[in-house]
């Protein structure tokens, strides 16, 4: 290569033609990327600082932090948060337990597997708003199928969505509906990848099931599951469109989730600067859970 | 033993499909027994079918969503793959800083990005427009497709196309008819991935739009009250959510073991 009467090296024009390549074939997603989400999260940033509203016009006043410290000190986010929270909780611990059962179930079979994992799809490729709807009208107090259940059982009827401790539990069951199917598939990937040979040898040495279940899958699947886990729980904290169609934060305020709260900020309220500081404050707490996703991921990719 | 697993059958088909059966029983109820709480209709009619195919709010909605998913699925996908090649082949620097944008716009809520985009879009004039959907929807679905297309091509054995061309194939020749046929699947499987994210979007359909102009069929739904004010619109509303349920549901039907391999893909192999 050092020859200066050779061709330039095959290697290097290709390298070089290749930095073109790439530069005109990621620029235009680059430059989506950037002006539709990368710009008005700066320019979210900025009015966060200022007390501009979208309808009332007008120049918007530089307020420094006094946004931030509004949100932070706001006994109505506070509780908000903790709703959050107990929805997170609540419904990703839920989907995870079930979504794993079923897997571990469905895995120690052989036959009937696809049509299962068909049936299984259909929740979570379904709309949000659709999955209220559906259930908005099976837990409807008069006419709800749920109720009519519980009836014909001898039980009593449930105002599902309009008490304050159901409202929340339906939210989470509805949620745990539509989701436990995700955790199931990426548990059931799981699963089918732990070699065969080593539930053999531990049948040789007579472990018990539980044992293997043990000492085995669970240490195996877990990773991958925690992963599942985490990507739920970002997903879940971003909720808004089932809370909007099921409960509309109702009642009261009893279903209100963060991100429900900065929607009616923003639009019915437009308050723009506190919902602009608001959102970026979700946006902090969102980039700090990926950052643990992101290290889990490349640790297991590692391994 | 077998029993055991047709419960667990059993158990598994009511609780993903009791839902879905509701509100397509729902959808046929006439007014009269849509309150009776039967999961078989004891009267069957079309009416709800018929009611809101005849509503102007439903039809254009159903126009909106259709020509909009459409178009911001063609767009994402042909961006999408140009730049998941070069993420899956090609070494460029700011690779890393392309992969983890597009990650963090994954994850991002975007709750907190619909105030700004609201304000943005107003100021040009794009607010309530189709391109007022179709920019965020493209935008926000590509880390989606990156990531499953990267995934599907880092995959696909590159060296045959050399092996074509050793053979005597022209440069386009080893694309159309060796790397083409090979890459299809997976720029398939993106596209009904964004397609559906697109299809059941609600909160830019029901924030960036005021109008019936450009509102979707998420956001008409919120917002629909029936043929009159004075009926009870739940047959309409049931009868339009299995509509735009039905191509979901085909998806699933026909493209399953794609949208798994996309959907496991996607979230975890990253």
């Amino acid at each position: 290569m050092s020859d200066p009467v050779a061709p330039p090296a095959p290697g290097r024009s290709r390298r070089v033609s290749d930095r073109w390549l790439a530069v005109g074939f990621i620029s235009p997603a680059m430059l989506l990327l950037l002006s539709m989400s990368v710009f008005p999260l700066l320019w979210a940033l900025y009015l966060s600082f200022t007390d501009y509203s979208a309808t009332r016009g007008g120049p918007a006043r530089w307020i420094g932090f006094g946004n931030y410290t509004a949100v932070l000190t706001s006994s109505q986010v506070h509780q908000r948060a903790l709703t959050t929270l107990i929805y997170v909780v609540g419904a990703v611990a839920l989907q995870t337990v079930l979504g794993f059962t079923i897997a571990y179930l469905i895995s120690r079979r052989t036959h009937g597997r696809g049509l299962l994992t068909t049936l299984f799809l259909v929740p979570m490729m379904l709309s949000p708003v659709v999955v209220g709807l559906f259930w908005r009208f099976m837990l409807d107090a008069q006419f709800g199928v749920v109720n009519s259940m519980l009836g014909s059982l001898g039980l009593g009827q449930v105002e599902w969505l309009t008490q304050r401790r159901t409202a929340l539990l339906s939210l989470v069951v509805v949620d745990t509906w539509q989701w436990t199917p995700f955790i199931m598939l990426i548990a059931l990937a799981g699963l089918t990848a732990v070699p065969k040979y080593l539930y053999e040898a531990a049948s040789i040495d007579r472990a018990s099931e539980w044992f293997r279940f043990r000492t085995i899958t669970l240490p195996l699947v877990w990773p991958l599951l925690l992963i599942a886990v985490l990507f739920r729980a970002i997903e879940a904290f971003r909720l808004f469109d089932l809370v909007y169609i099921l409960t509309s934060g109702g009642p009261g305020v009893s279903t209100e989730t963060l991100s429900f709260h900065v929607y009616k900020v923003a639009f019915l309220g437009f308050n723009t600067g506190t919902a602009s500081a608001y959102g970026i404050l979700m946006v902090l707490v969102v980039i700090i859970l990926t950052q643990l996703y992101l290290r889990y991921l490349n640790k297991l990719k590692e391994d | 033993m077998k029993l055991r697993w047709g419960l667990l059958d059993a158990v598994v088909v009511v609780f993903a499909l009791l839902p879905v059966l509701w509100i397509v029983s729902l959808s046929f109820k006439t007014t009269a027994t849509l309150t009776d709480g039967n999961l078989i209709p004891r009267e069957w009619t079309l009416e709800n079918y018929r009611t809101i195919f005849q509503t102007d709010q439903f039809v254009r909605a159903l126009v909106n969503s259709i020509g909009i998913a459409l178009i911001s699925t063609t767009i994402a996908v042909v961006l999408g793959t140009m730049a998941a090649y070069a993420v899956a082949r090609l070494d460029f620097p700011g690779k890393g800083a392309l992969v983890g944008v597009s990650l963090l716009i994954a994850m991002f809520p975007q709750v907190s990005l619909v105030s700004p985009l609201f304000d943005i879009e107003r100021q040009l004039g794009i607010f309530d427009t189709w391109l007022g959907l179709i920019l965020p929807y493209i935008t926000f679905s590509l880390p989606l497709a990156i990531y499953t297309l990267s995934a599907f091509f880092k995959q696909i054995p590159w060296d045959l196309e050399k092996a074509a061309k050793m053979d005597g194939a022209t440069q386009a020749q080893a694309f159309r008819k060796v790397i083409a046929p090979l890459a299809a699947p997976g720029v398939f499987t993106s596209a009904i991935l964004v397609f559906i994210f697109c299809w059941n979007d609600f909160l830019f359909a029901i924030s960036l739009t005021s109008t019936e102009r450009s509102r979707t069929v998420p956001a008409a739904l919120s917002f629909f009250t029936g043929a009159s004010q004075f009926e009870d619109p739940t047959g309409a509303i049931s009868a339009a959510a299995v509509v735009i349920t039905i191509p979901i549901i085909l998806f699933v039907l026909f493209f399953q073991r794609r949208i798994v391999a996309g959907l496991t893909s996607g979230a975890v192999k990253g």
